[in-house]
């Protein structure tokens, strides 16, 4: 339901702009409106917007470096503090002030050190690992002055050919190639230069993109034979400075990380204030803020203005008038039965203010399709579990649970009308333990099931009419409102021709209906325009759109026949189990997200075309986070 | 006893067939250009994920129409 809005005008003294901002910013149910400009002129108030003083300026620019330094200083954290600290923020903004550059400089310098012995780690765990591979053809080979090395891996013997040939190419023939293959049949290799040709095969190398596994510095004179031991030795230091360096991290994080995260929010929350304050309006002695907010919040905005500025800051309430409905910010609010819907309609542009929320209809109507598609008590009890799991998991989204609550109702209304439908995988319930259905039976009854879908879409779109009429009627649009009162006896006098060609009680009073048609037809060209009649049609054509329930429904019960037959046909009871949970698996997985598309595409569509008007402006009080 | 099928009952078989399969390609090749065009627009701006759908959605009516037509011919025969 889009929540009832208030127009308000707080005032006061100017010396208390600040703190009523801070009050409204503390109750997080105001939205300032921004575009006052108009407001002013027809009050005829000799009034300019708040300037900010030196002061304010300085004063910004001092939260803004402190924000700096702070954003500066968690960077070096990638984890966020899970608790908060204590602190009274403003009255030890000083003291953080004057620590949190030594503070700055400790992390940037432990953070950068850290990342150093990281590469260094890195470096030398790759040339441990080349040494220990390349084991067979460097032992007790001697590390030359005159030479140089190269030790890489290459994927297969093919890129290796290919590397010798270009490699001799570059260098005339003159180095020394070795190669065996590694545990991961990757392909080792070690080549060696004359150091003035080393520059060339570098080159190269960087060239075709291969990734040379450098020597740590100090060890490229030594045999290769005493250069492992020593990576060793400094692998294992260089692990142990890296705990230390953590270590001092942590105990830095856990003291203050919660401190500056606090001090973030507290500027935050400031820099929001002082925005805000740009939307003011002020005279030589007093200041005017405009906004919205919530009706049912108004008394408790006027109570707590009351008790803080006892009564030098008041709030005037405006009424709404016709000029003012394209400005009205927009909130919604549902029972607790129909909030999970709001995931459906959040991905839809805002309902105006004075239009109608989408949710209720999505909750009541969304179920009650889904359950018509799926309409098996099988597949109705699987989802119902797997919602009731996931409604139940902790620490999940809001969506995924949301997700949820809403499976766990259309799980219901696909259990309902699988006994309607008499389906328990399929045929099974019928073979099993002889279900039958109290309805139909879908997959052979094809007519009286496209009549069920396109009753539910006469009912839905005719809804959705009614709907259109009553925001028309509320808007004071008169001739929309009668062209769409007319479209909705239109359609109900098509459904009733239809009618009386299939069923004799309705075809006396066809002739009638006839008449009635020809007498509305003029009056819709009146009050619609020329297209009326095209309109007409559309909703006609909106209504057998609604045949998809049949055809999505018939598709899961095909899909169920053809598993449970194709499980019989296989001749063994293994193969056939494994038959039976994949087909039916398949078609669970079709049967969830083709009904949720299909069901959202029929109100997105066909049924929000009749009533909906887009170009609302989302609601955003000062201080929330929504 | 054989059970054949007449010319008549294929030619209603294979009308069936085309009014489903012609609108179905329909369907996928318009398709196919609105979700293509929706993903490069969601990549900008996904505030309009809503809007998409609906774009993509609304062909199906021509297979939606497709089938009942199908389904007319088969159960009128």
């Amino acid at each position: 339901m889009i929540v009832p809005m208030s127009k308000v005008t707080i005032m006061g003294p100017k010396e208390m702009l600040m703190d009523t901002l801070e009050c409204i910013h503390r109750l997080g149910v105001m939205q300032i409106n921004e575009d006052i400009h108009s407001e002013i002129q027809e009050h005829d108030i000799p009034s300019h917007p708040v300037l900010p003083g030196r002061k304010s300026l300085a004063l910004h620019r001092y939260y803004l470096n402190l924000q700096k330094k702070i954003d500066q200083l968690l960077s070096c954290f990638p984890e966020k503090a899970k608790k908060r600290s204590n602190l009274h923020v403003q009255a030890t903004l000083t003291s953080i002030t004057g620590i949190i550059s030594s503070h700055l400089h400790f992390c940037k310098t432990k953070t950068a050190e850290k990342d150093h012995i990281v590469s260094k780690i890195d470096l030398l765990q790759r040339y441990d690992e080349f040494l220990d591979d390349a084991g067979s053809f460097l032992e007790g080979e001697q590390v030359h002055e005159d030479l140089d090395y190269f030790g890489f891996k290459l994927q297969d013997q093919d890129d290796f050919e290919q590397l010798r040939q270009q490699v001799e190419d570059v260098t005339s023939g003159y180095v020394v190639l070795e190669h065996l293959a590694d545990e991961d049949d990757k392909i080792l290799v070690l080549v060696v230069v004359e150091k003035k040709l080393s520059q060339k095969v570098q080159k190269f190398l960087d060239t075709a993109g291969i990734a040379v596994i450098e020597s740590p510095l100090g060890y490229n004179k030594l045999p290769f034979s005493e250069q492992q031991p020593l990576i060793r030795k400094q692998y294992i230091r260089a692990k142990e400075d890296l705990a230390l360096l953590e270590q001092d991290l942590h105990i830095f994080s856990q003291k203050w990380l919660p401190i500056y995260q606090d001090v973030k929010g507290w500027l935050k929350k400031q820099f929001a204030v002082i925005k805000a304050s740009a939307a003011v309006y002020e005279t030589e002695m007093c200041f005017f803020i405009y906004g919205w907010l919530p009706s049912d919040d108004l008394p408790q905005l006027i109570q707590t203005l009351e008790q803080s500025f006892v009564e030098k800051v008041l709030v005037e309430e405006h009424e709404i008038v016709e000029k003012d409905l394209g400005n009205v910010p927009t909130a919604l609010h549902n029972p607790s039965y129909f909030q999970p819907f709001e995931l459906f309609t959040r991905l839809l542009p805002i309902p105006s203010y004075g239009s109608v929320d989408l949710t209720p209809f999505i909750g009541i109507f969304f179920p009650v399709f889904f359950g018509m598609m799926l309409g098996d008590i099988g597949y109705g009890l699987i989802l119902l579990v797997l919602a009731l799991f996931l409604v139940r998991l902790k620490n999940i989204g809001s969506n995924i649970r949301d997700a949820g609550k809403i499976l766990l109702i259309s799980s219901v209304y696909t259990i309902f009308f699988g006994g309607l439908y008499g389906e328990f995988f399929g045929t099974a319930g019928h073979a099993w333990f002889g279900l039958q259905p109290l309805l139909f039976d879908r997959h052979k009854s094809l007519v009286p099931m496209l009549g069920f879908a396109l009753a539910a879409g006469v009912v839905h779109v005719t809804l959705g009419l009614v709907l259109g009429t009553i925001v028309d009627i509320r808007k004071q649009r008169k001739k929309e409102a009668i062209f769409k009162a007319l479209s909705i006896v239109f359609v109900l006098i098509v459904c009733s021709l239809i009618l009386s060609i299939f069923s004799a009680p309705f075809s006396e009073i066809r002739r009638p209906l006839l008449i009635t048609v020809a007498i509305i037809v003029p009056v819709l060209i009146f009050t619609g325009g020329v297209l009326a009649p095209l309109e007409l049609l559309k909703s006609i054509g909106n209504i057998i759109s609604y045949a998809r329930i049949m055809a999505v429904g018939l598709t899961s019960v095909l899909l169920a026949y053809v598993a449970n037959y194709m499980a019989g046909m296989s001749g063994s009871v293994w193969a056939g189990i494994v038959v039976v949970l994949v087909l039916h698996s398949f078609n669970l997985l079709l049967g969830v997200f083709a009904p949720t598309i299909h069901s959202l595409r029929l109100h997105y569509v066909e049924f929000l075309s009749k009533f909906s008007e887009p170009g609302g402006h989302e609601f955003k009080p000062l201080g929330s986070n929504r | 006893m054989e059970d054949v099928m007449t010319m008549e009952q294929v030619l209603i078989a294979f009308a069936a067939a085309l009014a489903l399969g012609l609108s179905a390609l329909a369907t996928a090749w318009a398709q196919s250009k609105i979700g293509a065009a929706g993903a490069g627009t969601l990549a900008e701006k996904p505030e309009l994920t809503g809007t998409i759908i609906i774009l993509v959605a609304i062909p199906e009516t021509m297979v939606i129409l497709g089938f009942v037509i199908a389904s007319m011919i088969l159960l009128m025969e």
